[in-house]
């Protein structure tokens, strides 16, 4: 069994001038420092700016993105649980959040499960690729070794299961700005 | 009767009266809210929230023909509607509509209080809720420029001269969306 069976990327899932609105609007709201489970920050495991989305929120372009890129994750998460033989029991999403990695910042070896947080798969969404860095690597779960990295591009729909098996990292941004949203799905 | 070859556009004020207005302003917002498959990736930049046919809104499509009707002094028939909650940076790009549109209305519901004229052939046309600009869809560009606000609804009442040449796209049958 080889790991990078699990881990898939999703090419053309939304139109460039969509994604390009997107990214203005992200570009006019107030990111805050992102936290680690538990709410701590430490900017030496993780540096990067946050921006939660949620269903409930008072403004109506939120409210819209938020189900706008569930559906379009949704979509695609069917299609990755179709190539089990029983699927992969994905029943929602539990978060979305847009992420800003500017010069400098990265996101160091983790896994995305945890008891409080039982996570079942992980996502990236790129949204943009005119930056240097910031790439994501998968470790092998035993040696810790960089084995996968993924290249950037708009529009590409990352997804791999959050547990153990899968350790990755996000190495420093030394050019531009990276921004991609995060999701995760019970 | 208007001469419908040279008609380009009226506004009517008040086109729905204050309950209508807070009814429809409600019920886009709920279903804007909960909306998890409805987006506009054709027209919109945005894939804003968009319902075509929605049957509230073809109930409103019959009942305010006639208001149009006596404005042009011409019969009209339905053909549909199509409502949308634009939101940050939406842009309207500059264009005309197809013959199912021959005469239509553009209804503003509610939005955040930001100003977004809508263009008719090079005029800007602001509209508070409840406004109406009635236009020649088929002959008049129109557009916005990019959205500045949170949000704003409007909807689109679309009908053809009973009489004239597009008459055959009546109810929108068969048509393109």
């Amino acid at each position: 069994m080889e790991i990078n069976k699990f881990i898939k990327v999703f090419d053309d899932t939304c139109s460039l001038k969509v994604i390009a609105s997107f990214i203005k609007y992200l570009n006019k709201l107030e990111f805050d420092n992102a936290a680690l489970i538990g709410g701590i920050v430490n900017k030496k495991i993780r540096s990067t700016k946050e921006y939660p989305f949620e269903p409930n929120s008072n403004k109506l372009t939120d409210v819209h993105w938020f189900w706008f890129w569930q559906k379009i994750i949704a979509d695609n998460l069917k299609q990755y649980a179709s190539q089990f033989k029983h699927g992969c029991s994905t029943t929602g999403m539990m978060s979305l959040s847009a992420l800003k990695y500017e010069v400098g910042d990265f996101y160091t070896p983790h896994i995305d499960y945890f008891s409080k947080y039982p996570r079942n798969l992980s996502v990236i969404y790129f949204l943009n690729n005119d930056y240097e860095g910031g790439y994501v690597y998968f470790q092998n779960p035993f040696t810790g070794e960089d084995i996968i990295g993924v290249d950037p591009r708009p529009g590409r729909l990352l997804v791999w299961p959050s547990n153990f098996i899968f350790p990755h990292r996000v190495d420093k941004v030394t050019k531009g700005r990276r921004n991609v949203l995060v999701s995760w799905w019970t | 009767m208007v001469d419908l070859e040279k008609f380009k556009y009226n506004i009517i004020r008040n086109f729905l009266d204050q309950s209508e207005v807070d009814l429809l302003k409600e019920y886009c917002v709920i279903k804007h809210r909960d909306n998890k498959d409805s987006f506009d990736l054709i027209q919109t930049n945005t894939g804003d929230t968009s319902f075509y046919k929605d049957p509230l809104m073809q109930i409103f499509l019959k009942k305010k023909k006639n208001i149009i009707e006596k404005n042009l002094d011409v019969k009209l028939d339905e053909t549909y509607t199509f409502w949308r909650c634009y939101t940050y940076n939406a842009t309207l790009e500059k264009h005309t509509d197809r013959p199912s549109c021959e005469l239509s209305a553009t209804i503003h519901i509610d939005s955040d209080g930001t100003k977004w004229p809508i263009f008719m052939g090079g005029e800007p046309v602001e509209l508070n809720p409840g406004d109406a600009v009635i236009y020649s869809g088929c002959n008049i560009e129109h557009w916005r420029e990019p959205f500045e606000g949170d949000y704003h609804i409007q909807t689109f009442f679309h009908y053809v001269n009973a009489n004239g040449p597009y008459a055959q796209y009546k109810g929108d049958m068969g048509k393109p969306q």
